[in-house]
C-alpha cells in the first residue's frame, strides 16, 4: 500500500497541479498535431501512418522519460533522493515508482490509441493494429521510464544527467537503426507494418528493461541508507 | 431383477429441441424468394453498354428486403452489384427491370434477393457467352421476322433479336444496346403506362422506330407519319422491296417520302432526335440489300463523355482537425476533472471509453470529406422529356471503402480501379459504395430521365429564336446554324437574335458534344437553347425542332 502511496501522489502531482495540466495540454496539442499528419493522403504506397506511429512513440517516450528522470519537475512530486530518508523501504520506493511510470506511460498511451486508431480506421484498418501499436508505445515509454528514474536518483550532476539521460534514449532510438535493421526495434515494432513477434520481442525487451531500472533503483536506495 | 423404469425427462427433450433451433441453418426461417432472370433482348446482348435485366420476383410470404443484380467486369476482377429495395405482400409477385452495364462475356449474371438481415432467400443465375453477343442489335416484334444487312457498319454481326411486348423496358436507358426497333404488331393493351413512356422517350432522344404493320394510332399518337392508300402498286419495278404488292404510302405533312424507282414505299419522319419509319412492306420482305434499311439502322458513333480530368487526392483537414481536436480537448478536460483521483477516474473513464467508440465514425465521415466526385454532365431536353448524364471522377486518397451519393438515377455504370462495387438504387437518390485502395482512380457514368411540366420551347421565328418556360430569365445562350446568340428576356420569353459566329471553343457546345455524339449534326439543323445547370455539374439543353 506504501507503494501505491507514492504512485498516487506522483500522480496527482503530475495530472492535478497547474503545471501538470499544462503539460497535459501541452502533450494533447502535440498528439492532435502528430495525428493531423496522418490524414495526409497515401501516395504511390507511401502511408504517413509510419512517421505518425513513429512520432507518437516520440511524443509519448519523451514525456514519460522526462517525468520519470524529473526533467519536468511537478511541484509536489517526491524524487527518489526525497524517499531516501522516508520510512518507506528501497523496494516499496521502487516498486512506487514503477507503478507512477506504469500509470502514467498508461495514460499516455490511452491518450494516443484513439487518435491512431482514428489513423488506420481512415485506412480501412482495425483497432486491434492500433492497439497493438500501442502496445509497443506503453512499454518502450515504460522501459524508458524505469531507467530515467534510475539515471535521476544515481547521477547527482543535473547536466550530466541530462545529457546522459537523453544521450542514452537518442542512441536508442535514433542510433541502433543506424547500426543494422532489427525489426524488434521500437522504430521498426511500431510501424503498422511489423510483424507480431517483433512487437512481443520489442515489449518484452523494453518491460524488462524497466524492470532493471527499477531493480537499479531499489539498489540505490538501499545502498544510500547504509551508513559511510 | 426388478424392472427398471426410467424417468421420463422432458428437459433433455426441451433442451434437444433448442439445439436444433441454435444448430439448424438460419435460412430455414427465412421468407424463400422465387426468381426468374433474362438478360438483354431475346438472349442476345451487347456488350460496353446498358442492357436490360428483367427480373421475376415472387414470394409466397410478406418479403422485404432488397433485390441484388450482381455483374461481373474487366475479366471477372470487378463485381458491381445493383441493389433496389424489394417489397412484396403475400403470395405477390412483381417484375423488376434493371439497365445494367455488360462488358463480361463469360461470366454469368447473378441474380439474388437478400433479406434485411443480409441472408441470401433466393439466387438465380443469367449465363452469357460470347456466341449470344452481337455489334448491332435489331429488336422486332411481329410473327414474321426482317432481315436485315448481316454485316454491322463498325463491323461485327448484326442479329434480330424477337421480342413480345412483355419485353420492352421499363427505363429508357436500356435501350442503349438497342439499334433499330422494328414494329408489325404492337398491343397496346400489353404495354405498360411505363414502358410506353420509355419507348417514347428513347426515340425523342435519338431511337429508331420501324412501323410496318397495323398500329393502333390513339395508342401511339406518335408513330402517325403516313397515311395508306389503298391502292396496291406492282412490284415489279422495284429492285429492293420485293414484294407481290406494295401499299402505297402518303406522307403526312411535315414528312419525307422515300422514293424507290418513282414509287413511294416508306415515309420517314422524325420524332424529337430520333426517327420514326413506317414502311408500306411487311419488314420481311425488304431485303438485306435494300437501302431502306440504310435510312433506319444508326450509324455507330463513337464514345460519348467527358475527358477524363486529373483529380488530386484531397486531405480533408479541416474535418478532421475539428474532430480530433474535440477528441485531444476532451481528453484534457477528463485528466484535469480526473486530477489523478481513482473515483474521479471511474466517471471520466467511461466518458473517454464512448468518445474512442465513435472514433471509426469520425474517420468515416473524415474519408467522405476527403472524396468528393468531380462531376461533369448535362441535361438535354426534348419535347419536355429530360435526359440527363452525369459523370463522377475520384481518387481514393486513403485505402479504404467509399460512399458517393449520385442523383436518382435509372442506370448507373462504375469503372475504374476498385475490386468490388455495390450501387443502390433509392427513389431519391442513388448510394454507390465501393471499396478503393489508396490512390486508386474512379470514374462512374450514371443517366437519368424527367418530365418537365410545362414543358419548355425553343422556336425559331423570324430569324430569331424563342425560348418559353425555361425556367431560367438570364444567362442562357442559343447556337443554331454555326452561329451563337446570348439570350434576352422579352416579355414571358427569352430571344437570342443578336447572333455572332460561332467561336472555336465554347464550353455549352463541348458540354453537348459530351452528352450528345451527335450534337454537331443537332445544332446545325435544330436550335438548342443552352442554360448553366449546378445541378448537374454542366449544361442544360432545350432542343427545338427543326424550322
Amino acid at each position: 500500500m506504501n507503494a501505491v502511496a507514492i504512485a498516487r501522489g506522483d500522480l496527482r502531482a503530475r495530472l492535478g497541479t497547474r503545471k501538470g495540466r499544462v503539460v497535459q495540454l501541452a502533450f494533447a496539442g502535440a498528439v492532435w498535431l502528430v495525428a493531423l499528419l496522418g490524414v495526409a493522403p497515401d501516395r504511390e504506397g507511401e502511408s504517413p501512418l509510419a512517421p505518425v506511429s513513429v512520432g507518437l512513440l516520440v511524443v509519448v517516450a519523451y514525456l514519460v522519460t522526462a517525468s520519470a528522470a524529473g526533467e519536468i519537475a511537478f511541484p509536489g512530486e517526491k524524487a527518489v533522493a526525497d524517499l531516501v530518508d522516508s520510512p518507506f523501504s528501497a523496494w516499496q520506493v521502487a516498486l512506487g515508482k514503477g507503478l507512477s511510470t506504469a500509470g502514467f506511460a498508461l495514460l499516455c498511451t490511452a491518450a494516443c490509441w484513439p487518435l491512431l486508431w482514428f489513423v488506420h480506421a481512415l485506412r480501412g484498418g482495425s483497432w486491434e493494429g492500433a492497439a497493438s501499436q500501442a502496445a509497443v508505445l506503453l512499454a518502450v515509454s515504460w522501459g524508458f521510464g524505469g531507467v530515467a528514474t534510475w539515471i535521476a536518483a544515481a547521477v547527482d550532476s543535473e547536466v550530466s544527467r541530462s545529457v546522459l539521460l537523453w544521450g542514452l534514449v537518442v542512441v536508442v532510438l535514433a542510433g541502433a537503426p543506424l547500426v543494422g535493421s532489427w525489426a524488434w526495434h521500437p522504430a521498426h515494432a511500431v510501424l503498422p507494418s511489423a510483424d507480431g513477434w517483433a512487437r512481443a520481442v520489442c515489449a518484452a525487451s523494453f518491460g524488462l528493461l524497466g524492470v532493471v531500472g527499477l531493480w537499479l533503483v531499489q539498489r540505490h536506495v538501499a545502498r544510500s541508507r547504509q551508513p559511510r | 431383477m426388478p424392472e427398471v423404469r426410467r424417468k421420463p425427462r422432458p428437459g433433455l427433450a426441451w433442451g434437444f429441441a433448442a439445439a436444433l433451433v441454435v444448430l439448424s441453418p438460419s435460412s430455414a426461417w427465412a421468407v424463400q424468394v422465387g426468381l426468374q432472370a433474362r438478360v438483354g433482348w431475346d438472349g442476345w446482348v451487347k456488350y460496353g453498354t446498358w442492357n436490360p435485366v428483367v427480373v421475376d420476383v415472387s414470394a409466397a410470404e410478406e418479403f422485404q428486403g432488397w433485390l441484388e443484380v450482381e455483374v461481373t467486369q474487366e475479366f471477372g476482377t470487378q463485381r458491381v452489384q445493383l441493389r433496389a429495395p424489394l417489397q412484396l405482400p403475400a403470395g405477390g409477385r412483381r417484375r423488376w427491370q434493371f439497365a445494367a452495364w455488360l462488358s463480361d462475356a463469360r461470366r454469368p449474371v447473378r441474380v439474388r434477393a437478400v433479406d434485411p438481415a443480409g441472408r441470401v432467400v433466393g439466387e438465380t443465375e443469367v449465363g452469357l457467352s460470347p456466341e449470344r453477343a452481337a455489334a448491332s442489335l435489331v429488336g422486332y416484334l411481329g410473327d414474321e421476322p426482317p432481315v436485315p444487312p448481316r454485316q454491322a457498319e463498325g463491323g461485327g454481326s448484326r442479329v434480330v433479336a424477337r421480342l413480345s411486348e412483355e419485353d420492352l423496358p421499363h427505363r429508357p436507358s436500356a435501350y442503349a444496346s438497342l439499334d433499330l426497333l422494328v414494329l408489325e404488331r404492337l398491343d397496346p393493351t400489353r404495354v405498360n403506362a411505363d414502358q410506353r413512356d420509355a419507348l417514347e422517350t428513347w426515340v425523342l432522344h435519338g431511337g429508331r422506330v420501324v412501323a410496318s404493320g397495323p398500329l393502333d394510332p390513339e395508342a401511339f399518337p406518335w408513330m402517325r407519319i403516313g397515311r395508306e392508300a389503298t391502292a396496291a402498286v406492282p412490284a415489279t419495278d422495284l429492285v429492293s422491296v420485293r414484294a407481290d404488292a406494295v401499299q402505297r404510302l402518303v406522307p403526312e405533312p411535315g414528312r419525307r417520302p422515300v422514293l424507290e424507282r418513282g414509287r413511294i414505299v416508306a415515309v420517314v419522319g422524325a420524332h424529337g432526335l430520333g426517327q420514326v419509319a413506317r414502311w408500306a412492306v411487311p419488314a420481311a420482305r425488304v431485303p438485306p440489300t435494300s437501302p431502306l434499311w440504310l435510312l433506319v439502322l444508326p450509324r455507330p458513333q463513337p464514345q460519348q463523355g467527358p475527358p477524363e480530368p486529373q483529380p488530386r487526392a484531397k486531405a480533408p483537414l479541416g474535418t478532421a482537425a475539428a474532430w480530433l481536436g474535440a477528441y485531444a480537448l476532451l481528453w484534457f478536460l477528463a485528466t484535469s476533472f480526473a486530477d489523478g483521483r481513482l473515483s474521479r477516474w471511474l466517471v471520466a473513464a467511461p466518458v473517454l471509453l464512448v468518445a474512442a467508440a465513435g472514433i471509426p465514425a469520425v474517420a468515416d465521415q473524415v474519408r467522405q470529406a476527403a472524396t468528393v466526385l468531380d462531376v461533369r454532365g448535362g441535361r438535354v431536353v426534348v419535347d419536355g422529356r429530360g435526359w440527363a448524364r452525369g459523370w463522377g471522377f475520384a481518387v481514393a486518397p486513403y485505402r479504404g471503402p467509399y460512399t458517393y451519393t449520385l442523383p436518382a438515377a435509372s442506370a448507373v455504370w462504375v469503372s475504374g480501379q476498385f475490386e468490388e462495387a455495390t450501387v443502390t438504387f433509392q427513389p431519391d437518390r442513388t448510394v454507390l459504395r465501393v471499396w478503393q485502395e489508396a490512390g486508386a482512380r474512379l470514374r462512374v457514368s450514371w443517366e437519368r430521365m424527367e418530365r418537365l411540366d410545362p414543358a419548355p420551347t425553343v422556336r425559331w421565328e423570324q430569324e430569331a429564336v424563342l425560348v418559353r418556360d425555361a425556367g431560367v430569365r438570364a444567362e442562357g445562350l442559343v447556337v443554331f446554324r454555326g452561329r451563337v446568340s446570348n439570350l434576352e428576356p422579352a416579355g414571358a420569353e427569352l430571344v437570342g437574335r443578336r447572333w455572332a459566329a460561332l467561336p472555336a471553343s465554347l464550353e455549352a457546345v463541348e458540354a453537348l458534344r459530351w452528352v450528345r455524339a451527335d450534337a454537331d449534326t443537332i445544332m446545325e439543323v435544330r436550335p438548342v437553347a443552352a442554360f448553366p445547370d449546378p445541378s448537374s455539374g454542366g449544361w442544360r439543353f432545350i432542343v427545338g425542332p427543326a424550322p
